[in-house]
């Protein structure tokens, strides 16, 4: 097979895209992302540097945005997988738990005391855990009365019922399920005492939006969103 | 009458002081019903049953398109009495019934009203009603009680701002307030300053907070009321608020009734003393009798345009239509040309897809059936399917009538399909209409498409069908997407459909679905097939061949196994691609249609997972490098594959390439997100104004007499300009002059401008000549080479250094834009040449160059056809008029023309702050546009003395005496009487200064008489200098329409250097007329030029010239705009 027009198209790509740069890595180059898969926008999603994705930028962004750093050195991080959301180095100290991996957490039961940690980060996981109520319940358990959650998922708002089968389908990416708009009410209750944001985060190079929850005991970081001006709707969850 | 009784139906849902709302339709037909209002038994209005709600649609009402919603043009009392309003469907007699539960508010209203003041009837008592109105029922716990902390209410919305109250815990008063969700605005509940006279709890505890057009939609919106401190949510009613649209009510009324703008429900639950109920959308929550199963549900609702419903154009919109339809209540609407068949395009006629179409044939019958369907057309949002003209005029109606943005659609490069394929300028399209009106009357003709590209720009966002488009256009690709519940492989029986067709497991058919055209490349498949002679190898064409050289070519194949088969039932289309094992998609890539173009069978192949043999063409370009088909660069690429095809494993049933790559990039799911990410970002980049669909709108006026609406949106003058007082501190003038012949004559123009600058009030002036082609401006060069009478030299001089900027001064900047004058690149002085279109984007650059903080002064001498796009850009601080002439009397001009140039003045006039003219013909002429013209003449500079003044060089050789003329020379000049001059004194000179151009006579009087001396066109001071020389200035008019509307400022110039003057008796001279002498024919003509000559005319003293010239001079005049200028503002 001919692959020229394959060169041609990630030149035009490269060039095309010379001037966005990836908010983790300052990398400037970027590819299509596994697949060929191309940005909801048609442009080339994944940073050649450090390989993320759009979701992975615009949670960054959005994390950047409201990271106090002189609180964050004093906040300690529990993370699924190895995402780029947030960087270890802004936090006093963190655990990384992959997973599927040897030895990670087990999200739906998690061995840890309660708001234990700072700042909980679920990267498009509890799609892929078996009970996703209890994924959420243990995220909202284990944070601390002024820590900040970070909570998404794949294609959240995208359809209005959650389909479940059941089983890790290999074909839709080992999930369980596909979450619904649905979900949202679930979220408010299984978090209860605690407030959600739904928040827009744009991905600096495709621009494209990821929805991303938000989770917090601690309403001056609701307060925060508001200064920012993000685009965020409060779930109710007082 | 009974039996029109029975073939109608309907409810009446909703009545209140404002609005009256339901449904009415007749049984089994889809067309809107029309329905009548009555109060007291006579009609107060009628309005279409045309809304589409989809909870009627959902109940088997037709397609849902049958609600209704009437607002009254002012409140109507008493509208809880049952017998006092009704509603009958037009023509029929039929009354709506009442809902139940309608009636069951109404009593409850009726019961409370005498304890409401509504029915005070004193002027006072009346403003009291409406303060108490709005204290009654919400604020009820803060009047009859102390309100208590946690506890709040919304007031509602009037002028674009929230009103409410809260009370918070430990005296905090910091709140913010959220719609559905989203964070409206932070406020202080301390007391509102607009509504504090109303009770004391607005006063102590009131908040308002700005409400953003974005919201102001006529939408329901949940709405909450929060403390600021720790985010508790205060208990407030209602919990959701109507937000009106912005032009639902007027914005005058008082700030003791912003309860008008209340939902009204709250309305009605205020005047029952009941808690308030959670407001809603009572039209579609209130169940009709017969129809229990209506939703609560309000969906989006999207138009989506086709420029021709009757032929295949229309595919892509219904597949637009038909992609929004889960999401959306959709419409798919536009025009049904005679000339594509005059009927709905039979694949999509019988489709579930709400549609509207109106017959058109020509310019007439299009814009009066586009202005009737987009009136009625209800949406958030219309989707233009194409950029042709049908579809953007009705997709601009829409967007302009429902306020809503407005998406552009392109699927196709529409450029590919007419001959010339560089887009038309607005002026290109002019001159063609003018050139050609009854080719112009076609509105799917070449030139038309053409100019319609140059209005993508302005669509609010664009949507595109593949990469090239979107190199091109950019916007967001959104494919020709396919259904993946249809289009699934699973669903067809392969072996079934190959078996009807004659092929067995191990053929390997390559499909060829469409019309057999060379260009297609299908003998290219034969002629590889014919060399291969595979018997495994078929190539099966599914389409009708009808050319019989076609069918001559496809016989003459020996070895090549090729079966044609007519064409097939749409439905078929699934079943058919998945029988195949290859389909074939060639194409010319130097075909024009194969560059922006992706062929629907690509879609359709990777659907079902047949593997896609293509050529690569720009549009499949990002596929091709996704490994999504097998790419064909060259003809000699075809025989390889298909042999290798021939050895390849029969299709098996796990998912494919093609059909990975179909989910993830063709598939409904995924394009529908996109398609939903378009609209939601359209609503987030509204254009402000389309100054280019504007001007298509005034012309479509002028071809048709039909009235379209004006799209400009800017904000109303009041609102964008601050009052200019005479104490202000100096701001910038931008100066549009409507020709390029600034700086020559010094005209009025010229005179204003800078005598504006010396009253130190005008900080800078930006003086703008009008924009300019390159090949215009070379056309003046060379006009005037060899020709000193030609003013073209010089206005080529002026130009260049205008636009090189060497004729600025710190504070008077010259400027004039060049742009090219095709659509082809082209470059003068060292630069790259913009479009004319680019016009507005120089504007910009000079403001910014301009770096301005004040807005400034805008000052236009009509007729300058841009002045719309720089005024919305320069967005001044007032606008001042100077009509120079009446360009509406000038001969020679097309009729269009004409009007454009009417049009012109009408819009400049309308928003100008203040107009001057200077003359009172002028003034009268255009009276009916503008009342109040200020007339200031011109005036005269107050030169000052130099030496050797009168001994003018260019003079020096010419025997006296010299008699001498100033001015251009055009065909106001009488040259009758000049040659009677000339031959009257044939041993002295007569002296013309001033451009020839376009009046051949004058070079054959001056070989007539050669005492006649030309001078050619001089510099304004130059040509003061040389006037000095002149025994007698004369002014040779003839009295014309045209001379009757000038006041001839060459009089005052006379006037100013000190020659004695002889003219004839025009109008407008009655300033100067005392001081010089008049001439009321040729023979007293030449007697007062005799009578100067010999010492006895007219003339003044210098101390009385002196005198005079300060009552006239300029200083004198712009001092009188000055104070007529900040009077008006």
């Amino acid at each position: 097979m001919n692959i020229a027009p394959k060169q041609a198209g990630r030149a035009g790509v490269e060039s095309k895209q010379s001037v966005a740069v990836c908010p983790i890595c300052q990398g400037t180059n970027f590819s299509p992302a596994p697949n060929g898969r191309m940005s909801r926008r048609g442009l080339a999603p994944r940073c050649m540097s450090c390989k993320s994705l759009e979701r992975d930028r615009a949670g960054r962004s959005l994390m950047e945005a409201l990271r106090d750093r002189e609180l964050f050195k004093t906040f300690k991080l529990l993370q699924f997988g190895n995402d780029r959301i947030v960087a270890k180095g802004w936090f006093r100290e963190s655990e990384t738990s992959v997973f599927g991996s040897i030895g990670a957490h087990n999200p739906m039961a998690i061995d840890r005391p309660n708001e234990s940690f700072d700042c909980v980060v679920s990267s498009h996981v509890i799609t892929k855990v078996e009970d996703h109520r209890a994924a959420v319940r243990e995220i909202a358990r284990l944070l601390s009365r002024r820590g900040l959650a970070f909570l998404s998922y794949p294609l959240p708002g995208l359809r209005t019922v959650t389909s479940d089968w059941g089983f890790p389908d290999p074909k839709q990416s080992g999930n369980f399920r596909i979450l619904g708009e649905d979900f949202e009410p679930a979220l408010v209750e299984l978090a209860s005492g605690t407030r959600i944001a739904a928040v827009k985060a744009i991905d600096p190079v495709t621009k494209d939006a990821d929805l991303v929850y938000l989770m917090t005991k601690d309403f001056s970081w609701m307060r925060k969103l508001i200064s920012l001006r993000l685009d965020a709707r409060f779930l109710d969850a007082a | 009458m009974n039996q029109a009784i029975h073939m109608h139906e309907g409810y009446l849902e909703y009545i209140s002081e404002e609005r009256i709302a339901g449904w009415a339709a007749r049984i089994g037909d889809l067309n809107p019903v029309e329905v009548q209002i009555l109060v007291n038994d006579k009609v107060l209005g009628q309005v279409s049953a045309n809304i589409m709600r989809q909870d009627l649609r959902d109940s088997g009402k037709g397609n849902g398109v049958h609600a209704f919603n009437f607002y009254f043009p002012k409140p109507i009392k008493d509208f809880f009495r049952p017998e006092r309003i009704q509603v009958r469907i037009r023509g029929t007699g039929h009354v709506l019934a009442k809902t139940a539960e309608l009636i069951d508010v109404l009593e409850a209203v009726d019961s409370a009203v005498p304890e409401t003041a509504a029915q005070s009837t004193s002027a006072k008592g009346a403003a009291e009603s409406a303060a108490g109105d709005i204290a009654f029922g919400i604020l009820s716990a803060a009047t009859t009680a102390t309100p208590t902390p946690g506890q709040g209410a919304f007031l509602g919305i009037q002028n674009r701002k929230l009103f409410g109250w809260a009370v918070l815990e430990a005296e905090r008063t910091e709140i913010f307030v959220t719609v559905d969700g989203k964070v409206l605005g932070e406020a202080n509940a301390a007391g509102s300053q607009t509504l504090k006279d109303v009770g004391p709890t607005m006063a102590l505890h009131g908040f308002e907070i700005p409400v953003p057009k974005t919201l102001a939609t006529g939408v329901e919106r949940k709405i909450a009321i929060y403390d600021a401190a720790n985010g508790t949510r205060i208990r407030s009613n209602p919990e959701k608020l109507l937000f009106p649209k912005t032009d639902d009510r007027p914005a005058t009324a008082t700030a003791t009734a912003p309860a008008r703008a209340l939902d009204p429900l709250a309305e009605i639950a205020r005047a029952r003393q009941a808690p308030i109920p959670q407001a809603r959308d009572t039209a579609s929550n209130i169940k009709p009798a017969p129809a229990p199963a209506i939703a609560p549900h309000r969906a989006n609702r999207l138009a989506v345009v086709a420029w021709d419903m009757a032929h295949n154009p229309v595919g892509r919109a219904f597949l637009l239509a038909d992609l929004a339809t889960e999401n959306q209540a959709v419409e798919l609407i536009g025009p049904t040309f005679a000339f594509y068949g005059g009927r709905i395009w039979p694949p999509i006629a019988n489709t579930t897809i709400a549609m509207q179409s109106f017959p058109a044939t020509d310019m007439q019958s299009l814009v009066a059936g586009a202005v009737e369907l987009a009136s009625k057309v209800k949406c958030d949002a219309v989707i233009v399917g194409k950029p042709r003209l049908s579809s953007l005029l009705i997709g601009a109606l829409i967007r302009h009538f429902n306020d809503c943005p407005m998406i552009v659609d392109i699927d196709d490069h529409e450029l590919s399909f007419v001959q010339n394929r560089t887009p038309a300028s607005f002026e290109e399209l002019v001159k063609g209409i003018e050139a050609d009106p009854a080719k112009s009357n076609v509105p799917y003709n070449d030139l038309w498409t053409r100019f319609c590209e140059t209005l993508v720009s302005e669509a609010d966002s664009i949507i595109v069908s593949n990469v090239a488009l979107r190199h091109k256009f950019g916007g967001m690709i959104v494919r020709h997407a396919r259904d993946e519940r249809s289009f699934n492989p699973s669903l067809y029986d392969r072996t079934k459909t190959r078996t009807e067709f004659g092929y067995t497991d191990t053929d390997r058919v390559v499909l060829f679905l469409g019309t057999p055209r060379a260009h297609k490349g299908i003998f290219q498949l034969a002629d590889a097939l014919e060399k291969l002679n595979d018997p495994r190898l078929a190539l099966c064409v599914i389409g009708t061949v009808t050319d019989k050289r076609i069918l001559a070519r496809f016989a003459a194949y020996k070895k090549a196994r090729i079966k044609l088969h007519p064409d097939q039932p749409w439905e078929r289309l699934p079943e058919l691609v998945n029988m195949a094992d290859q389909v074939a998609i060639l194409q010319d890539p130097s075909h024009p249609i194969a560059e922006f173009q992706i062929p629907a069978k690509l879609t359709d192949s990777l659907a079902l997972d047949v593997p896609v043999l293509a050529t690569v063409v720009p549009p499949l370009r990002d596929l091709a490098f996704a490994d999504v088909f097998e790419p064909i660069d060259s003809p000699a690429d075809v025989e390889p594959a298909l042999a290798r095809l021939a050895e390849s494993a029969p299709r098996g049933t796990a998912i494919g390439r093609g059909r990975e790559a179909f989910l993830t990039e063709f598939s409904y799911g995924v394009n529908r997100a996109r398609l939903d990410l378009a609209l939601a970002q359209a609503k987030q980049s509204r254009k402000p104004d389309l100054p280019k669909f504007e001007s298509l709108f005034r012309l479509l006026e002028q071809q048709t007499d039909i009235q379209l609406p004006r799209l400009t949106n800017a904000p109303p003058r009041l609102d964008r300009r601050a009052p200019m007082l005479a104490t202000d501190k100096p701001r910038d003038l931008i100066f549009l002059w409507k020709q390029n012949d600034s700086d020559i004559y010094g005209r009025r123009s010229d005179m204003i401008a800078k005598y504006l600058l010396k009253t130190g009030r005008v900080r800078r002036v930006i003086h703008l000549d009008a924009p300019l082609s390159a090949a215009d401006l070379e056309r003046q060069a060379a006009q005037s080479d060899g020709d000193s009478a030609h003013q073209g030299n010089l206005v080529y001089v002026n130009t260049v250094r205008r636009i090189l900027k060497t004729a600025d001064t710190p504070s008077f900047l010259r400027r004039t834009y060049l742009y090219r004058s095709g659509a082809r690149p082209e470059r003068a002085l060292g630069r790259d040449l913009p479009t004319r279109d680019g016009y507005p984007d120089f504007i910009r650059k000079v403001m910014k160059e301009l770096d301005t903080r004040e807005a400034p002064l805008l000052w236009v001498c009509p007729v300058v056809f841009d002045y719309q796009a720089v005024a919305d850009i320069v967005r001044p601080v007032a606008i001042v008029a100077d009509i120079i002439d009446d360009q509406r009397t000038f001969p020679g001009d097309s009729e269009s023309h004409r009007q454009r140039v009417a049009g012109s003045y009408a819009t400049i006039l309308q928003e100008a702050d203040a107009v001057f003219c200077n003359c009172n013909p002028v003034r009268d002429a255009f009276a009916d546009l503008r009342p109040d013209i200020s007339v200031v003449p011109n005036g005269a500079e107050l030169l000052p003395d130099f030496p050797g003044a009168g001994k003018p060089p260019e003079l020096a050789n010419f025997p006296r005496p010299i008699i001498g003329y100033v001015g251009n020379l055009r065909d106001r000049v009488d040259y009758d009487l000049v040659e009677a001059v000339a031959r009257k004194y044939p041993d002295g000179t007569v002296v013309l200064i001033g451009s020839a151009h376009g009046q051949p006579e004058v070079p054959k009087l001056a070989a007539r008489c050669p005492n006649i001396k030309l001078l050619g066109v001089r510099p304004y001071e130059e040509a003061q200098r040389i006037m000095r020389g002149f025994d007698v200035a004369m002014m040779p008019h003839l009295k014309t329409e045209q001379s009757d509307r000038m006041n001839p400022l060459k009089l005052y110039v006379y006037f100013s250097v000190g020659v004695p003057i002889v003219t004839t008796e025009v109008a407008n001279i009655g300033d100067l007329a005392p001081y010089v002498n008049v001439a009321q024919d040729s023979a007293s003509f030449l007697a007062a030029i005799a009578d100067v000559l010999a010492g006895t005319g007219k003339q003044v003293t210098e101390e009385a010239r002196q005198t005079i010239l300060g009552a006239l001079s300029w200083e004198s005049r712009v001092a009188e705009i000055w104070q007529h200028l900040v009077k008006a503002i």
